[in-house]
């Protein structure tokens, strides 16, 4: 212990001696402070900015591989990776500072694209991406690329992988066979509950329900119901099937009344922790097992970030294929970057080379994972534990087309899970606003007291901290207050125009 | 506080004095109270986490156990690396405040200096009206490109027009015939200042000294806005991002299962890693936090 | 630029000592004084650039709240806003409620710090000359919290109300009482960010009355004595009437504060809980919010200018009132 920290402090005081010689030289000292670029010499460097949930040591191996592997390609560009934990709020801030990478990771749920579409954060790509990405372009139609559209101007990449959201459920396999979780019987979360009430009494320090205060642990999605979110984040949604294309607000809907209600009651039930989890802690509980049943997709986004064997389902009565899910998650290029071609031309690769691709995914083989050839499942070495894998960012469906992915369990790989999801793409039913993008840009005060108000009120109903018969009344009186009725006017005056121009 | 609390009362006759024992009483009720939250948190990092999980936070452990504190030791990077941050941030940013502030201060406090009366009205000034939190997150980010770097952490402190105004005061009352005196022996402003006025002053600079550096060594608020590198974490941000994500601090374990990692003790036994330096300081300094309460004006 | 360019320049310029003295004695005289203000303007340069550079600048930049403020083109290059910005602050009634929020919850922190500096400074005075040590103890116990940050404040707040651990929800338990979970139930909050705020801050006040009141001058206790007074009396009729006038000004100033909460408070003891909203979010929060989760520069900024400026004129206010008392005490 002495001797580590004696190197440790050692290795700080070098720092701090650096820092210290950047005070000397004030005069340089501004200069000298956007020194993280450790771009080579001469060539463009892009950087490229993602969500992290770990901190993942690592990264500067990955980074040097895949520039070693673009170097070798003979491309002109290099590449910095800037995985970002807390990365909503960092984006926000990063934003405002006019500070983000070349690239960017940015999604209906996440880093709000349609806000960065309109605020002109983001690079129209039209015309860049047919041009220096083509094969990347010719991988998917026209109808799928729609849906990365604002006013007829792409605004980011797809990343290709099962488009129709599948919400249902996740649960430690061993409890699901030991209290007889029968999947036949499950077709709502309600149908949980006898489970929920065994788990409780059966295992100590295990939660049944995992709910936290970020945004897991609601029993409400619009796709449950044969809604399309048309604008999740500001809760807007039409029935998938609606002609008409009517625009409601989904939290005046009672099916999300009747989420909030079960919720509530589960909470009282003792079903769930009496204060929200934070996310990560959440997360860290769920990983360890200490979580019996949450609400996800299923079969999971990734596999294999637990240690332990999982049963799931969907609970999606019909898959369908819409705005939302086509751009669940996209990489936007910066309205700044000064890089354009390079970044489309690393996307393009990024999209269609296996091999740049999986490093970027799995890291070095035979370090960080090991791949056996036969099945095409990449795994981690023996004895790692997930959690502290030197690179495991397990966010496949980020980076790129998540097909040309190693599969991460045996199961996957034997029943060729991508063909059957890329088949599901194209037999999902279609929503009638598919190509439908919000275009925020005259609406961008609505849309951020709106976000703010859901985002304050939304998660404390659906995970049931709150009386639903008090808390939703409230949060809808505060939604038409911060401007929720102009917003679903506007949004309905788009509408229309899209049904108009799509028949 | 000896120093501090001269009898200066007469001594009123020995007889049984119940109001002065009341006081005594509720005194001392009053100071348990105050220290108990310390004693809470301590209890808890040496508490197991069955324990936690079984009775709760007590007061006293539950099945003592140093588990929490051998967990974080065996991956201890983060924490040295986090008090390595801030103690650098804390000594450089305490000397070169105090250097800089008080050079100020002595302009300020010499009568014969022309611009006295505009620099003191620009110095309080700064201390009326600010600009608020955006305006400097926008040029702090975007103008000056301080994000991520070490000097975003001392920099803005390094100024308070507060302590230059305290200090000038303090430097006003010392006797004008020293300094006079000085100057007729041919030394420059510049020696005065150092060889003369600051040794003379040493309770003021201690005082306004520890203050700047509790200021830093507390500070979680420019971490908490301008760094998002793990590496360059001070410890208060650390403890920030402990409190809801106890991954931050441990991603080693002991145990294949995560689900036994002690999260509750784990979390309170880095607290009292990071409260531990500066409780042991405070019987050391307190008088001169004292001093500089008395000092202040008592103005807040 | 920053301090140490400056303090390199001064240490380079020669002492003007040595050249005065062989000067003929009128020139020199001229000379050493113009010196001897440049080497004060160095001298206080560094101090000077850095107010400038973190305080000044900063306050032109409040013509963000003014602004449609798009990063691409910086703070001057963005479109004016006109005050669409505030327009929409205060419609959406959060203005209110944040103003509403801060005032009161100051208010309570500011009288409740009051009420418990005063009583024990009052009883450390009664006990501190028979008993020097224990009331260095007492005085110790009292002001030990004013160290701790505010994150380490929230540990301990946790340690207490934490809805499944926390010593509180196991205490009525075990009297057979329904646990509270705290984080959620904003009515309790008011309450408790006032408990809190006292326990961190009411070291500094103990301190700062007892000081006063111990240089209140004896011979009035003696007189008092003589006159055959009680301590209760003395108590009345002396201690408090003598620091009437620092109530006073203290109050004051406590009260041209009262716009600007202490963010640390609000933000670290409530562990950021939305649904503490109703009563805990006040404008400090609320700009920070705006800032990094809304990402909406234009109307938080706005409302820090509010802030700032409601707050100036309280400044001013104030401290012409205490001016108008004792010109000694007051600001400016």
């Amino acid at each position: 212990m002495t001797q580590i920290s004696r190197r440790s402090l050692l290795f700080n005081g070098g720092k701090a001696l650096l820092a210290a010689g950047t005070l000397g030289a004030a005069g340089p000292l501004i200069a000298a402070c956007g020194s993280d670029d450790d771009s080579t010499s001469g060539s463009v460097n892009l950087k490229y900015q993602y969500f992290a949930y770990v901190d993942a040591p690592d990264v500067p191996a990955v980074q040097q591989a895949m520039n070693d592997y673009l170097k070798k390609l003979g491309k002109s560009f290099t590449v910095t990776l800037q995985p970002t934990m807390d990365y909503d709020q960092k984006m926000t801030l990063n934003m405002s500072a006019g500070d983000v990478g070349d690239l960017f990771f940015t999604a209906t749920w996440s880093n709000d694209f349609f806000k960065n579409a309109g605020s002109g954060n983001l690079l129209d790509i039209t015309k860049l991406l047919p041009r220096h990405a083509p094969k990347l372009y010719a991988s998917l139609p026209a109808s799928i690329w729609a849906g990365a559209k604002v006013k007829g101007k792409l605004y980011g990449v797809i990343n290709q992988q099962r488009f129709p959201k599948l919400w249902g459920y996740i649960a430690r396999k061993d409890l699901a066979d030991k209290y007889g979780l029968d999947p036949a019987a499950i077709t709502t979360y309600a149908d949980l509950e006898p489970f929920l009430a065994k788990v409780k009494s059966g295992e100590k320090g295990v939660i049944p329900w995992g709910t936290d205060a970020g945004t897991g642990g609601t029993a409400f999605y619009p796709e449950l119901h044969g809604y399309d979110p048309v604008a999740t984040a500001y809760g807007l949604a039409i029935r998938y099937d609606d002609p008409q294309r009517k625009i409601i607000n989904v939290y005046e809907t009672p099916e999300f009344k009747a989420a909030a209600q079960l919720l509530h009651r589960w909470r009282q039930l003792g079903y769930t922790t009496t204060d929200p989890l934070s996310g990560e802690d959440r997360a860290t509980k769920q990983h360890s097992g200490g979580i019996a049943l949450w609400p996800n997709q299923a079969p999971p986004t990734n596999p294999q970030l637990e240690t332990f064997a999982t049963v799931s389902k969907s609970l999606v009565p019909k898959p369908i294929l819409n705005t939302d899910g086509c751009a669940s998650t996209l990489t936007g290029v910066s309205a700044d970057t000064k890089h354009a071609a390079e970044a489309l031309e690393f996307l393009e690769l990024l999209n269609t080379d296996k091999y740049l691709y999986n490093l970027l995914c799995f890291g070095i083989e035979g370090k960080d994972y090991v791949l056996d050839k036969a099945t095409g499942v990449a795994s981690l070495p023996t004895g790692v534990d997930p959690a502290k894998s030197p690179y495991n960012p397990n966010s496949d469906w980020q980076f790129g087309n998540q097909f040309n992915a190693y599969y991460r369990t045996k199961e996957d790989a034997a029943s060729k899970r991508w063909e059957v999801e890329s088949a599901l793409n194209s037999s999902a039913v279609v929503s009638t606003a598919l190509g439908f993008s919000l275009d925020t840009s005259p609406l961008r005060t609505q849309v951020s007291t709106v976000a703010a108000t859901i985002k304050q009120y939304q998660q404390q109903i659906s995970i049931g901290l709150v009386d639903p018969d008090k808390g939703i009344p409230e949060f809808l009186d505060k939604l038409s207050k911060s401007g929720m009725p102009t917003l679903l006017s506007k949004a309905q005056e788009q509408m229309d125009a899209f049904g108009a121009s799509a028949k | 506080m000896a120093t501090d609390i001269r009898p200066v009362r007469r001594a009123t006759p020995a007889r049984p004095d119940w109001p002065r024992l009341v006081a005594h009483v509720l005194l001392a009720l009053c100071a348990v109270a105050f220290v108990a939250p310390l004693l809470l948190v301590l209890s808890a990092s040496f508490s197991s986490e069955h324990a936690i999980d079984q009775h709760g936070y007590s007061f006293l452990p539950h099945g003592f156990t140093t588990f929490a504190y051998r967990y974080v030791i065996g991956d201890p990077t983060q924490i040295i690396q986090a008090y390595g941050i801030s103690i650098f941030v804390t000594v450089v940013g305490t000397v070169a405040s105090l250097l800089v502030m008080s050079m100020l201060a002595y302009t300020l406090a010499r009568r014969e200096y022309v611009l006295r009366a505009p620099l003191a009205f620009y110095v309080l000034f700064a201390m009326l009206f600010n600009g608020g939190l955006v305006p400097s997150y926008i040029f702090i980010t975007q103008y000056l490109h301080l994000r991520n770097n070490l000097m975003v952490l001392i920099l803005p402190y390094l100024v308070s027009p507060w302590f230059v105004l305290l200090l000038r005061t303090y430097f006003l009352s010392l006797p004008v015939d020293i300094m006079d005196a000085a100057r007729v022996d041919g030394a420059g402003e510049l020696r005065t200042f150092f060889q003369i006025v600051l040794p003379l002053s040493t309770p003021a600079l201690a005082t306004v000294g520890l203050l700047t550096a509790l200021i830093y060594w507390n500070d979680w608020w420019l971490g908490l806005l301008y760094i998002d590198k793990s590496d360059l974490s001070p410890v208060q941000l650390l403890l920030y991002h402990i409190i809801s994500n106890i991954n931050f601090a441990a991603s080693n374990s002991q145990t294949d299962n995560l689900a036994s990692v002690p999260v509750q003790s784990v979390r309170m036994a880095i607290a009292v890693l990071a409260i531990g330096p500066i409780v042991a300081a405070f019987f050391f300094v307190q008088r001169y936090f004292v001093r500089g309460i008395t000092i202040g004006g008592l103005k807040d | 630029m920053p301090a140490p360019t400056a303090v390199t320049e001064v240490a380079e310029s020669p002492p003007p000592e040595l050249v005065t003295p062989h000067r003929p004695k009128t020139v020199s005289r001229r000379q050493a004084r113009l010196r001897s203000t440049l080497t004060l303007f160095l001298m206080g340069l560094p101090a000077l650039v850095l107010l400038f550079v973190f305080s000044y600048v900063p306050m032109v930049g409040v013509v963000l709240a003014f602004k449609d403020y798009r990063p691409a083109r910086g703070v001057f290059g963005s479109a004016w806003a006109g005050l669409e910005n505030f327009k929409f602050l205060f419609s959406s009634g959060d203005a209110w409620h944040i103003t509403f929020n801060t005032v009161f919850m100051n208010a309570l922190i500011i009288a409740a710090n009051l009420l418990v500096s005063l009583t024990l400074a009052l009883l450390l005075n009664e006990v501190r000359d028979r008993s020097p040590r224990l009331a260095k103890v007492y005085q110790s116990a009292v002001f030990l919290p004013f160290v701790f940050s505010w994150v380490v404040v929230s540990y301990f707040v946790l340690a207490f109300l934490d809805a499944d651990h926390g010593l509180v929800n196991h205490a009525l338990t075990g009297v057979g009482m329904q646990p509270i979970d705290w984080y959620s139930r904003s009515g309790f909050w008011p309450l408790i960010l006032t408990i809190v705020a006292v326990w961190k801050g009411v070291g500094f006040w103990v301190i700062a009355y007892l000081a006063a009141i111990i240089a209140i001058n004896p011979e009035y206790y003696e007189a008092a004595s003589m006159d055959g007074a009680g301590r209760w009396q003395q108590m009345r009729r002396i201690t408090l009437p003598m620091l009437v006038p620092l109530i006073i000004i203290n109050l004051l100033l406590s009260v041209s504060h009262i716009f600007h909460a202490d963010f640390g408070l609000f933000f670290q003891v409530t562990r950021n809980s939305t649904l503490l909203y109703p009563t805990t979010d006040v404008i400090d929060t609320y700009v920070y919010r705006s800032l990094t989760s809304l990402g909406d520069v234009g109307m938080s900024a706005a409302a820090g200018l509010y802030q700032a400026f409601v707050g100036f004129v309280l400044v001013v206010l104030a401290n012409w009132l205490v001016r108008r008392r004792d010109p000694q005490k007051a600001l400016f």
